[in-house]
């Protein structure tokens, strides 16, 4: 008659016994299931490296899960890319990844230069850097962030949080001629002078009198081929009139002081239809702070529906522009802005150039011809999109390594077996 | 846009407003020939005043020495650089007279040495055309003053603009009458100030 | 021939034996060592070294065998000996020929068996036995060596051998010099009128010092071969105290002085530091003053003179001038020098007896300070004081120049504010006052605004009188007229006590007024008399032809700091590649930048130390090129259009 501690350990060693088998089926099932499903391993961005060439050599699993926490670098990516191609999927997820994008434009102006555009979520911190470190920084608006770099050396970065989008140039500017038509007269002096300083090239027509006016150059035909864009000071450009309006559906550029709209024969291209009353300057020295504060303006009013208001002073519309066919005009409502180059501060005459040659910029046509670009990533989130497909959420229980349950269950197996075959040998049992 | 209105220089140390008429006259001869938009009437304007900058052409003459104030120095320092541009004129008519000699001075002190214009300058040819040069004057026709005839204007030139003419010719002499005088003249000789407004206004 | 002479002539042999053995054995043992070092290159090359060593061991190798064999036949130089050894090959004769062959001991007379016995040995042929064999051996040893040479032919191996021996037999070349610019120091001494101390700067590499000091640069090793450029100018080098002396003067402008041995070479740059003229700043007179009458008694003057290095002297200068309309007389009268004896401050006080001038209404005196320092390389520095103008004024002229009564402008403008000011406290106090007094107060104020109104008219009357019996309207009488008119309907409204509807007017009328006042600053002379041009009638009206001629076209101004910027870009792409030629191309930027942006100067010289030292210069070569460039800029404005420019 067994005792009952005999029977209980008999009772445990069953115990045990199915205990091992279980653990064998579990093992087999979780095998089958990984078969099925696929061996699953995963990494976050800083492990990346040495586990691609893992999964790519010595243990391919069937998926992996991948957490980004700042975009790898596009031999990484392209790698990644590549492992669906052998058969191991990839899930991703980038919680903390910032959309970013930017883009770059050569500045049309001789001092070269280029206009760069960040994209990035409303207030989050964008970083604009080069290859010899930060450029600036500031806080990007809901329309994103958009800077000028007059000296840009190839590339540019915008940093968003983790993300760093570069962009390179890809083209540079075939600058034509300016052609400045107005009355002799100080704005007109000084506009021709600013540009010209500033590297363009001007053809002028500066009247004087029906005995002879003032030229510079010959002015030849106004197209495309010619002119980057006219410069219309005053009423006597009227003379011009359609010469100008047919520059400007070609695709050229028009700069018009409010006193020009007046005519008729520009009125119709003009951003506004209307000349409000000038507002006198009162002599003061316009600050370096606000320039243009203490210029006389002639308020560019009546705008057009597809006009668009580049600046105001106050509640008068000071910069408006609009598209004409393929160009595109800019009304200017300073009348004296060489005031600001004669009685400003300091960086005055500087400062009044790069102005005058920015509104020109704005406007202006160009040919183009493409440059060696540097390697860039201009929207690294999209890019990482667009190779690995959506971000998807990682579960947990994907995320076990196999190898570490497979020690365990050989270690608990061996437990057991060993468990059970001590418990009988030492009850005499064979 | 602002009118061109003919502004004459006051400074602390001389005799500033000792041409009243010129600017009348001057601009007797703009409105005359050009269609430029021009003020009837002149300006008298502070040397060491901002508001001189409001006034791109500025005409400084006088018989007395020409000692410029730090203030005055600065302003015309930087009106020149800036674009503006300033026609001194001697109204002795004599290099060995004070006037000349100050301001020559103060002139150099602040820009170096002036450069000669040549007689092919575009000065000359800007609107009217005076092969030779500077037109003489009657001052200087009838021996006036140091009795020499000044055949160049002196210059201050700033990027291959001129800045700065110096004149020992004393147009100020012979362009001080009211207009209405002109009528009894065979030639207008303010015609030369007409390509000094010309040439301010248009380089 | 007697036994004695016979082993003499047995000894002569013998030695010649000997010597031809050593020769023998010595010339085999030598060809012997050839051999198997021929033996041995055959099967692996030797090195130099060994070949070097075969000829100088095989020499010493036959010349020990030689010495050694000469050594064991030594012996044949005693006749004893020699007879000794016939006497080992003959052992019968029982030492008879060695006692024979001494006639002290045994004379021939007395021992003639003894002298037989000995005379019955083959000395002769013993000779030629011991000659066949001792030769025989060497002379057999010679010929086997000799064919195995023979087969081995070590002719190149011997004629590199003595080639390697020649080369390090032959006198070898002095090591070449050092470079001697790397020791190197400057002895500056400014220019004798400073009276500064001279110093000495290690290491130099810039001197900054003032223009026209000496600089001697020296350093180890003969100075032939040494030599300096600074721009075009060429110097040599002299002796010095450490070795080679290279002097050289500060010139006026920033340089690089390139010194020069042979393919080394080493750059300084010379800074020169300007004396500034002296500072001089006149107190007393405090101001310009007009005076309405001919001013009696002194005037004070008193200047403040300073100067970087010493002032020598001043002197006030004088200019009186006197005349007027076209004729003026202006005399220059120079103050007597003042000693200021080499201080760095310093003041000048003297006075002006007006008496001694004699002012007259009209004169102008102007007055200022000269001061001179002692710079006599570049100088003398002159420092002038601000000028001072007095005035005498013309009785004539009822409005001084500078002290004009207040203007009728003003005083409208004076009276129509506080008009206004009454107006509005009339409007504000409505409800306080009694109907009656209101009105009675509105009236009054309708009544000033009409006096106002009568007082511009008269202005206005001025104003457009030419002074020839002609009326222009001018811009001020225009803005007069639009404020007479304003003034009309105010002061209807005042006088129906409407002054609400009067205010409005009567601000825009006090604007008005304010805007001519600011014009009638132009105007010095008193009152406003412009002489104005009919533009209308006069327009267009000369009868001369014009021929406006073509504007020319300005050039794009250079901005040297972007110049700057371009140069340190190449530098800095070299620093990775030549770092040592990149810091002498910064040290020639960084002298274009002491003059253009001397801020720059010291980063770029930082930058300089560090690629000398081999260190890295990024960082400190971005923060030049940054300060040097424009900044970016933030644009605002629609993004479709790209932004504008603040």
């Amino acid at each position: 008659m067994h005792s009952l501690a005999e029977r209980a350990r008999a009772s445990a060693e069953w115990l045990l016994r199915i205990a091992v088998l279980a653990i064998l089926v579990w093992l087999l099932v979780w095998t089958i299931r990984a078969q099925r499903h696929g061996a699953v391993d995963d990494a976050v961005t800083a492990t990346l490296a040495p586990k691609l060439a893992r999964w790519s050599t010595v243990a391919s699993p069937a998926r992996v899960h991948v957490r980004i926490d700042h975009p790898p670098a596009g031999r990484e990516r392209d790698w990644l890319a590549a492992l669906p191609g052998a058969g191991t999927a990839v899930n991703w997820n980038g919680p903390s990844l910032v959309p970013t994008a930017i883009a770059v434009e050569p500045r049309i102006d001789p001092a070269r230069g280029a206009d760069v555009s960040v994209a990035a979520p409303d207030s989050a911190e964008v970083v604009l850097a080069d290859t010899l470190g930060v450029l600036d920084s500031t806080r990007a608006t809901r329309s994103g962030v958009r800077g000028y770099i007059p000296k840009f050396r190839g590339t540019v970065d915008a940093v968003v949080g983790p993300v760093a989008a570069r962009a390179s140039r890809r083209d540079s500017v075939e600058l034509r001629k300016l052609l400045v038509i107005g009355q002799a007269g100080w704005e007109a002096k000084f506009t021709v002078a600013a540009l010209e300083e500033r590297g363009w090239q001007v053809d002028a027509h500066l009247v004087v009198s029906p005995k002879g006016d003032v030229r510079q150059g010959k002015i030849a035909d106004i197209d495309t081929t010619h002119y980057s864009a006219v410069l219309a000071i005053d009423t006597t450009a009227a003379r011009y009139g359609d010469r100008i309006a047919a520059f400007v559906r070609q695709g050229g550029g028009l700069v018009m002081w409010s006193p020009a709209a007046r005519t008729r024969a520009l009125a119709s291209l003009a951003p506004g239809a209307g000349v409000g009353a000038a507002i006198t300057d009162e002599g003061d020295v316009p600050p370096d702070s606000a320039p243009r504060s203490a210029l006389e303006l002639v308020p560019v009013t009546s705008l057009s529906p597809d006009a668009v208001v580049l600046e105001r002073r106050g509640q008068d519309v000071s910069l408006a522009a609009r598209r004409i066919g393929r160009g595109r005009v800019l009304e200017t409502g300073y009348t004296d802005s060489w005031r600001w180059r004669m009685a400003g501060g300091p960086d005055a005459l500087a400062r009044h150039r790069e102005w005058m040659a920015s509104l020109v910029a704005l406007v202006a046509s160009s040919g183009h011809h493409a440059v060696p670009a540097a390697p860039s990533d201009v929207a690294p989130l999209v890019t990482l999109i667009d190779r690995l497909g959506s971000a998807t959420a990682i579960s947990e229980a994907a995320a076990l390594d196999p190898a570490v349950i497979a020690r365990w269950a050989f270690a608990i197996l061996c437990a057991a077996l060993l468990l059970e075959w001590a418990s009988r040998r030492l009850r005499g049992v064979k | 846009m602002t009118q061109f209105v003919f502004a004459t220089a006051k400074y602390a140390s001389g005799d500033w407003e000792s041409a009243p008429s010129l600017p009348e006259a001057v601009i007797d001869a703009v409105v005359r020939y050009t269609t430029i938009d021009i003020a009837p009437t002149g300006v008298y304007v502070d040397l060491s005043s901002h508001e001189l900058f409001n006034f791109p052409f500025v005409w400084l003459t006088g018989h007395l020495p020409v000692r410029f104030t730090d203030d005055e120095r600065r302003n015309l320092k930087q009106y020149v650089e800036r674009g503006g541009l300033m026609m001194i004129d001697d109204h002795n008519h004599d290099i060995t007279g004070q006037f000349h000699k100050t301001a020559t001075e103060e002139i150099e002190r602040l820009f170096g040495k002036m450069t000669r214009l040549p007689k092919t300058h575009e000065l000359y040819s800007c609107f009217f055309v005076f092969d030779d040069g500077p037109p003489n004057t009657h001052h200087e026709l009838n021996g006036y003053g140091d009795d020499l005839l000044h055949k160049y204007l002196d210059a201050i030139l700033v990027n291959g603009r001129v800045g700065l003419i110096y004149s020992s010719k004393d147009y100020s002499s012979e362009w001080n009458f009211h207009a209405e005088t002109k009528k009894f003249m065979q030639q207008d000789p303010t015609k030369f100030g007409v390509n000094l407004i010309v040439y301010a206004l248009t380089r | 021939m007697t036994i004695r002479e016979r082993v003499q002539r047995a000894q002569r042999r013998l030695v010649g034996t000997v010597v031809l053995a050593a020769l023998l054995w010595g010339a085999a043992l030598a060809m012997a060592i050839v051999s198997l070092a021929a033996a041995l290159n055959a099967l692996t090359p030797l090195n130099a070294a060994t070949r070097l060593a075969i000829i100088p061991l095989t020499a010493l190798a036959a010349t020990a065998a030689a010495a050694l064999i000469v050594w064991r036949g030594r012996a044949s130089r005693s006749l004893a000996r020699v007879a000794l050894w016939i006497e080992e090959r003959q052992p019968q004769l029982r030492y008879a020929l060695v006692t024979a062959i001494d006639d002290t001991i045994a004379p021939l007379d007395r021992n003639r068996a003894l002298h037989d016995a000995a005379e019955r040995v083959d000395i002769d042929g013993i000779m030629r036995h011991a000659w066949k064999r001792t030769l025989g051996r060497g002379a057999l040893a010679c010929v086997v060596l000799l064919a195995v040479l023979a087969v081995l032919r070590p002719t190149d191996l011997l004629r590199a051998a003595e080639q390697e021996l020649a080369l390090r037999a032959a006198p070898r070349p002095a090591a070449p010099m050092a470079n001697r610019l790397l020791s190197l120091s400057a002895r500056v001494v400014p220019p004798a009128y400073s009276r500064l101390p001279a110093r000495t700067i290690d290491q130099p590499g810039n001197i900054a010092a003032l223009i026209g000091s000496r600089a001697t640069l020296d350093g180890k090793g003969p100075p032939e071969g040494v030599g300096a450029t600074v721009g075009a100018q060429e110097l040599a080098a002299s002796t010095g105290e450490r070795g080679w002396a290279v002097a050289v003067t500060m010139p006026k402008d920033p340089s690089v002085l390139t010194l020069h041995d042979r393919a080394f070479k080493r750059l300084v740059s010379l800074e020169p530091v300007t004396d500034s003229s002296p500072d001089v700043r006149l107190r007393l007179p405090a101001h310009d003053t007009t005076y309405q009458t001919v001013p009696k008694g002194k005037l004070a003057i008193d200047a403040g003179l300073a100067d970087d290095i010493g002032l020598d002297y001043g002197y006030v200068e004088y200019m009186l001038s006197s005349g007027s309309e076209e004729s003026f007389d202006t005399k220059q009268i120079n103050g007597a020098r003042v000693q200021l004896g080499n201080a760095r401050t310093s003041s000048l006080r003297t006075t002006i007896d007006f008496d001694t001038l004699k002012l007259s209404p009209g004169s102008v005196l102007h007055i200022r300070v000269i001061a001179y320092d002692y710079n006599d390389v570049t100088g003398p520095g002159k420092g002038v004081s601000e000028t001072r103008t007095l005035k005498i004024a013309e009785p004539v002229d009822s409005t001084s120049i500078n002290a004009a009564p207040p203007l009728p402008i003003d005083s409208m403008w004076i009276s129509q504010r506080l008009l206004n000011m009454r107006t509005d406290t009339l409007i504000r106090t409505k409800r306080s006052l009694a109907h009656e007094e209101f009105v009675h107060r509105s009236s009054g104020y309708s009544n000033g605004q009409e006096d106002i109104r009568k007082r511009a008219l008269a202005v206005i009357a001025l104003l457009e009188d030419n002074g020839v019996g002609d009326s222009f309207e001018t811009e001020a009488s225009k803005m007069l007229r639009q404020a007479v008119d304003l003034m009309w309907t105010a002061r209807e409204d005042l006088g129906v006590a409407q002054p609400e509807q009067a205010m409005p007017l009567m601000k825009k009328i006090l604007k008005i007024l304010d805007d001519l006042r600011l014009a009638n600053r132009y105007y010095l002379r008193g009152v406003l008399k412009p002489v104005a041009v009919n533009i209308e009638r006069t327009r267009l009206t000369g009868k001369d032809s014009a021929n406006a001629g073509a504007r020319q076209p300005r050039t794009e101004l250079d901005d040297p700091h972007l110049q700057l910027a371009g140069r340190i870009d190449a530098a800095a792409a070299l620093a990775r590649s030549a770092p040592a030629a990149a810091a002498d191309s910064l040290v020639y930027i960084r002298v274009s930048a002491l003059s253009s942006a001397p801020a720059v100067a010291g980063a770029l010289q930082r930058a300089i130390d560090l690629l000398r030292r081999g260190a890295p210069a990024d960082s400190a070569l971005a923060s030049t090129r940054r300060a040097l460039e424009p900044p970016p800029r933030l644009l605002t404005g629609p993004a479709e259009w790209g932004g504008v420019v603040p």
